[in-house]
């Protein structure tokens, strides 16, 4: 499995761009730390027009690389494994998009929703599901993970891995669980 | 942000991998792989070899094959090595207490880490005992007379004329110089010895500045103690001192350097308790105590030195105490002996404690010596208490008749605890034991101890009885957040470094004492003479004195935080406030006072 993130300077899939995107690997039910990456996407044109925060970003977007060159990285690394996100809908609109704009087309996704399966979960419960409760850093706490300050693509990609390890002890306590159910397909 | 920040950052806090170079730790984080453990699921079990594992949160049971509880970790420790419980490697299995997060490295990078880093090796491998000899000898802070020395000293050769070794001193704007001879220091030549034995002595300045020099000068050793430095300068009134290591000069020391060091100074206090007249004028300068211990604590004074100090105020305080009695009441009608017990007696107070104390007369009393003796200890033990020594809750004071009785009576008192051993006779032992005389005649106590410990030597079934005692109070054998817990499984909250850690080493020391014949007082100076009477191993005696060093230290760092907050100073600490390195350190400590007391379990065939 790979966990990812994608930060963006909107949540317009149409218009919006990709700033970084941060992932790391899930193999036989552990993160390996050292799979982790953080790559940050140079901004084919200026990031927006609101001045101001965006001369900032800018700036740091600017040591990054080309979006075609974070893509091939990031697919490389995702070959054969199944996509982690939470909230999957806007990053992988945001990926088929960016895939589409620079290979002509966009490969099917297999991809696990902690935030759908978690969702599903309480439904099945018949527990009620209020605004907030389904952000990643509410659902770690209710997890007992450890709380990230900081945040940026790969936080939240590790963040998202390891709710998805915690889900899973949850869901089933047999090892390797049986994900079928739980995957969805773009 | 780097690609495993996240994870150095974490480790940057976790023992021993603090003691790692960020690239380094990165190399390490990048190996690891973070898994998920709901609450009560195993984790592992013993022999699968399941490499190291960094709790990242949540908390991990260890329990022995037959489930039967050894330890608890939390945030930041470590499990998956070779753990020593009760100071004995044994097999265990990991259960998670609470959900768990934690990070495995596999048992091939594991074994990787330990070769590339001995320090690793050192610490996951090493006997419990020469760990926590590295613990207890960690020197912090300003202790040593080499932590004052700013330079390199000037030095100048022999042969060179004076006035070319003046003009080096204006040169480097330093007040003296040291004279080489083939290589050796030679000599020293200050400011004044320019005054007085050149301009004022009319000796030409073109002469070698041998001639002027103070030959063969006293010097002081690099590692030795600040406060032996000052008493040293203060005695024979120095105020530059050459410092010496492997033989060679290093630098030098002014009486300046040594007291900016140590603004306010315990010896200070004493001296200014000895100029008191009275005894609201003495609860005055009490008020002092409290900054003056947490000073002590702060610039890392070592723990047998601290309760040096702190003694000798107190000592100071009660002798002063004495004298003011003695002058109002007349002189004393006959010999007699103010002893103290307990930690006074060691010279192991720490923040303030209540009194114990007794008197030691030559002979019986009349009804007039009787009334003498009761003003005396009264005003005494009411001036302690004023300053803040309050009464002694077990009602063991001079000011009590028992104890201010002859020095036959006193010898009595003993032959009966000793021939009838039974629990309160056990109890008042572990007390009068641990006596000294603090002001009158040593001698009327010497003569009690050396009676006492003579025959206590010769009576096992009494030690036994005291052994029996010690192995009542027990160290935690685990503790975990707020709580501590205890042998038969329970829990309870916090944790008493007293009566839990010092206590049990002291009660032991003292009985290994007993069998030796030792009678001097101090626990460290018990250690070295049974080690050096063969009674008990080097080794062993070591691991005594760092458990002790270190439980002590740590109680001294707290009760100095305590009175930073303006809170009283307890005994009392809360698990979770220790840093891990330290609940560490005192794990380990608790486990060598269990395997000393197994040792003596042994040896008296108690259980």
């Amino acid at each position: 499995m790979i966990a990812a993130d994608l930060e963006l300077t909107g949540l317009n899939a149409a218009a919006d761009q990709i700033i970084s995107v941060g992932w790391t690997l899930i193999d036989d039910g552990r993160v390996r730390l050292g799979t982790n990456r953080h790559v940050l996407v140079t901004a084919s044109r200026t990031v927006g027009s609101s001045a101001a925060i965006h001369e900032l970003m800018d700036n740091e977007v600017a040591g990054g690389v080309e979006p075609g060159e974070a893509l091939s990285q990031l697919f490389e690394a995702a070959a054969g494994r199944v996509w982690v996100f939470h909230h999957a809908a806007l990053d992988v609109a945001f990926l088929q998009r960016a895939c589409r704009e620079w290979a002509g087309m966009a490969p099917p996704f297999a991809v696990l929703d902690t935030m759908q399966i978690e969702l599903g979960w309480r439904k099945r419960r018949d527990q009620p599901v209020k605004q907030g409760d389904l952000q990643l850093s509410k659902l770690r706490s209710d997890y007992h993970l450890p709380r990230y300050t900081a945040h940026n693509a790969l936080v939240d990609a590790l963040a998202t891995a390891e709710l998805l390890l915690a889900i899973a002890a949850r869901l089933d306590r047999k090892k390797p669980l049986d994900i079928a159910p739980y995957l969805r397909y773009a | 942000m780097h690609d495993v920040t996240l994870a150095t950052e974490f480790l940057h806090t976790v023992p021993p991998f603090n003691s790692l170079a960020t690239n380094d730790l990165e190399k390490l984080s990048r190996r690891l792989e973070a898994a998920y453990y709901p609450q009560d699921q195993e984790i592992f079990r013993s022999g699968s070899s399941p490499g190291l594992a960094v709790i990242r949160k949540g908390a991990v049971r260890l329990v022995d094959p037959d489930h039967k509880f050894l330890d608890k970790r939390s945030e930041g420790e470590l499990f998956g090595h070779g753990i020593y419980f009760h100071g004995e490697l044994k097999e265990y299995i990991a259960e998670a207490e609470e959900d768990c997060l934690l990070w495995h490295l596999k048992p091939d990078d594991f074994t990787e880490l330990r070769e590339q880093h001995p320090l690793l090796e050192e610490y996951f491998s090493s006997h419990l005992a020469t760990r926590l000899r590295a613990a207890a000898h960690v020197r912090d802070s300003v202790t040593q007379v080499r932590d004052l020395l700013k330079r390199e000293p000037v030095r100048t050769d022999g042969n060179t004329s004076i006035v070319d070794a003046a003009r080096l001193m204006s040169e480097h704007n330093v007040s003296s110089v040291l004279v080489m001879r083939d290589g050796v220091l030679g000599g020293i030549v200050t400011d004044k010895d320019l005054r007085q034995r050149v301009i004022a002595a009319g000796v030409d300045p073109l002469q070698p500045i041998c001639e002027v020099m103070t030959g063969s000068p006293m010097t002081l050793e690099a590692d030795s103690d600040i406060d032996a430095a000052l008493l040293l300068m203060m005695r024979e009134n120095y105020h530059h001192l050459p410092v010496i290591e492997d033989g060679r000069p290093v630098g030098l020391v002014t009486a300046g350097d040594i007291l900016r060091a140590q603004s306010e100074h315990p010896l200070r206090l004493v001296r200014d308790i000895h100029k008191r007249q009275s005894v609201d004028e003495l609860v005055r300068l009490s008020r002092r105590l409290p900054s003056l211990f947490e000073r002590m604590v702060t610039l890392g004074r070592d723990v047998q030195q601290i309760g040096r100090m702190v003694t000798h105020i107190t000592d100071a305080f009660t002798i002063r105490l004495i004298q003011l009695a003695e002058a109002r009441l007349g002189t004393p009608p006959m010999h007699y002996a103010w002893v103290v017990f307990g930690s006074q007696a060691r010279e192991e107070q720490t923040a303030r404690t209540d009194q114990d104390n007794g008197l030691v007369l030559e002979r019986k009393a009349d009804e007039d010596e009787v009334e003498y003796f009761s003003h005396l200890s009264e005003f005494v033990c009411d001036g302690l208490d004023k300053l803040g020594y309050v009464y002694c809750p077990g009602n063991i004071m001079a000011m009590n008749p028992k104890w201010r009785v002859s020095l036959p009576k006193w010898k009595r008192h003993f032959d009966g605890w000793i021939d009838e051993p039974e629990p309160k006779s056990v109890m008042h032992s572990s007390i009068f034991f641990d006596m000294r005389c603090v002001h009158g005649r040593r001698g009327l106590v010497e003569e009690l101890l050396k009676h006492a410990t003579k025959r206590a030597k010769t009576n096992r079934i009494f030690r036994r009885f005291m052994a029996a005692n010690v192995l009542a109070h027990r160290p935690p054998i685990g503790f975990f957040r707020r709580f501590v817990q205890e042998d038969d499984g329970s829990q309870s909250e916090g944790l008493n470094l007293k009566h839990r850690g010092i206590v049990p080493i002291i009660d032991l020391v003292r009985i290994r004492a007993l069998e030796a014949g030792v009678s001097h007082p101090n626990t460290f100076r018990r250690l070295e003479e049974v080690t050096a009477r063969g009674i008990v191993n080097k080794g062993d005696a070591r691991s005594l004195r760092d458990a002790l060093v270190l439980i002590s230290r740590i109680r001294l760092a707290h009760q100095a935080e305590q009175m930073s907050m303006g809170q009283d100073p307890t005994n009392f600490v809360p698990p979770d406030e220790l840093s891990p390195l330290m609940r560490r350190n005192l794990k380990a400590a608790f486990m060598l006072v269990v395997e000393a007391q197994n040792a003596l379990a042994h040896r008296y065939q108690v259980h």
